[in-house]
Formats: structure tokens, sequence, C-alpha cells
């Protein structure tokens, strides 16, 4: 597992000091480890840049980030669509896991957290600390200008 | 009554979101965000939208995101369309090169179905004429149309449309 920042430009917009960087991945890495079975996160920009991911080296963050992106806006449209309001996440079921996408509440709504656990994490507590840790990702963003 | 698929590819701000709300009969779904490094929006996903042809066939209009980090969704939105339009964006730097990068993309696309290259912004003195695009192509052995289109005017859009479905042959829009 390794945490890393995927570009800097992304990163730096929203976590423009280091401190606010290494509290956003100690946040990340708290949720993973109280979610059983959770075994990998990312945060993305609702454009679907890659900005931080505490993931498998094997994890292709920038081609992840892309569809998070693309995941996100097509459940939010979705939503709309079935005339159904404020979109809270969008939630991907196989029969090896879950996957839990949803935008950062204000300040930080042009980001989104990727959440994935395998069948071990039950849906309940992967959401809600999921967003526990979306609201604190949030607190810490900066709001680019 | 059938339906046809025609997918519109090309860069970021070209004008596909645009020249889909253009002909679309009903307000097209979007999925534009804020983009982080420019001022304007960006297509993430897709778009689409419908357009009711001669003898109540229909059109079904899809743009593409057009950033590379979005290629992997390209053959998802463009499996089973009938035709392509490839937007170049005149106005900026490079566009011949711009207009290669999607052709290399959507080479198996291209080989299979219509396309036509619709050029955008194209202004007196600024960037390659039409001409230079014709001869770009036939370099490549291409024989494609290559328009001038204004994303924003339907009766533009309307043109080009008319013109893929045409190589089709299938009813015209009105």
């Amino acid at each position: 597992m390794q945490a890393a920042s995927a570009r800097q430009a992304p990163l730096e917009m929203f976590f423009p000091d280091e401190a606010s960087r290494v509290a956003c991945a100690g946040a990340i890495r708290r949720m993973m480890e109280s979610v059983p079975g959770s075994y990998a996160a990312a945060l993305a920009t609702i454009d679907g840049k890659p900005v931080i991911h505490v993931a498998p080296s094997d994890w292709r963050h920038a081609r992840v980030a892309a569809i998070v992106g693309s995941l996100c806006a097509l459940g939010e449209t979705l939503g709309k669509e079935v005339n159904q309001r404020a979109c809270r996440n969008v939630l991907i079921e196989t029969e090896s896991g879950l996957t839990v996408v949803q935008r950062l509440p204000s300040p930080a709504e042009r980001l989104i957290l990727l959440t994935t656990s395998n069948r071990e994490a039950n849906l309940g507590v992967l959401l809600t600390y999921s967003r526990t840790c979306a609201a604190a990702i949030a607190r810490l963003a900066a709001r680019p200008g | 009554m059938n339906d046809h698929k025609l997918i519109f590819v090309g860069s970021p701000g070209v004008g596909k979101t645009t020249a889909i709300r253009s002909v679309s009969d009903h307000p097209p779904v979007s999925t534009e965000v804020p983009s982080t490094d420019e001022t304007r929006d960006t297509t993430v996903a897709l778009d689409f939208g419908e357009l009711t042809l001669a003898d109540d066939d229909v059109l079904r209009l899809y743009g593409v995101p057009g950033q590379e980090r979005f290629e992997f969704i390209w053959p998802l939105i463009a499996d089973g369309a009938m035709g392509m339009v490839v937007l170049v964006d005149n106005s900026l730097p490079g566009a011949l090169e711009t207009l290669d990068g999607y052709l290399r993309s959507f080479d198996d696309f291209i080989g299979r179905v219509p396309a036509v290259v619709a050029v955008t912004r194209l202004r007196d003195g600024v960037g390659p004429a039409l001409s230079d695009y014709v001869a770009h192509l036939a370099r490549r052995n291409l024989d494609l149309p290559v328009v001038a289109m204004d994303p924003r005017e339907r009766d533009d859009v309307l043109y080009l449309v008319n013109m893929i479905v045409a190589m089709i042959d299938v009813p015209v829009a009105a």
C-alpha cells in the first residue's frame, strides 16, 4: 500500500500546505482502518483528476480518478432525471466488494471520495465512515480561487 | 420507427455540448462540471440529446468528454454508433495535430462508419483553411468531408447532421 499524490496541481490546489495534505491522508487512513475489508480509497476532482490515494501499488490512479469523475456526474444526473434531489453517493455492489463514490460537502464540493472494500465490509459501516471521512477532508480542503 | 446513434468527439471546449444542445428536441442530458484548470465547465461523462428525423426516425446524439483521461469511456459511448462528427477548434494552435489525435483514437471506428470533420471558430487568416484540412486528410488517405460549423447555430449543426444521415441513407432532419 502507498499514499501518494498523483499530480501536484490538484493536490496543491485543494491542500496548499503540507500539514493539510498529511491530515487528509491521515483521515483516509483512519477511515480505512475503521472499516473491516477496506482496501483502497482515493480523492479525485469532479473533472476527473487524481488528488491523493491510499491504494495497492497496481492502482491506476489517473484512470480511476477519471472514471470516478464520470461516475459521480452520471449518478447525480440520473438522480435528477428520476426526480430525486441531492445525490448522496453512488454505490456499486459486486460479488467481491463494495465501492462508494460521493462528492464532498461544502466547501470541498469540487472533490470526490472513492472508498472500496471487499465483502467483509458492512454497507452501513462503509457508508457511515465514508461520509465522516468526506466531512473531515472537506474541513481540511481549501476552496480553489 | 428506427433510431440511429451519432457521436460528437473533439477537444474540450470545441462545442460538442453546444452542438447537441442546438439541435436536440429536448433539453439534453449534460454532465458538465466546473473545470479545475479552466474557467469554463467541461463534460466528464457524456452529453445526450435526441433529434427526430423524417419518418419519425430518431437520431440519438452523444457527446464524449474531450480530455484524454476520459479515453476509457470513448469506446463505451461509440459502441453502436452509425456515424461520427470530429470537431476541431481552428483558433487553437496545432489544430491539425489535434485532429490527428482523435482520428488515431477512433481509427477503427472511422473505417467502419461515416465521419465528418467539423471545423469551429474558422476565421480568415487564423489557423488552417478548410482546404488545408482536406489536404491533410488526403495525405493520410482519408476521404472525409470537412465543413465549417458554428455549434451555436442550429442550421449549421442540422446541415452537418443531414450530411452524415445522407451518407448512411436514412431520412433527413427537418
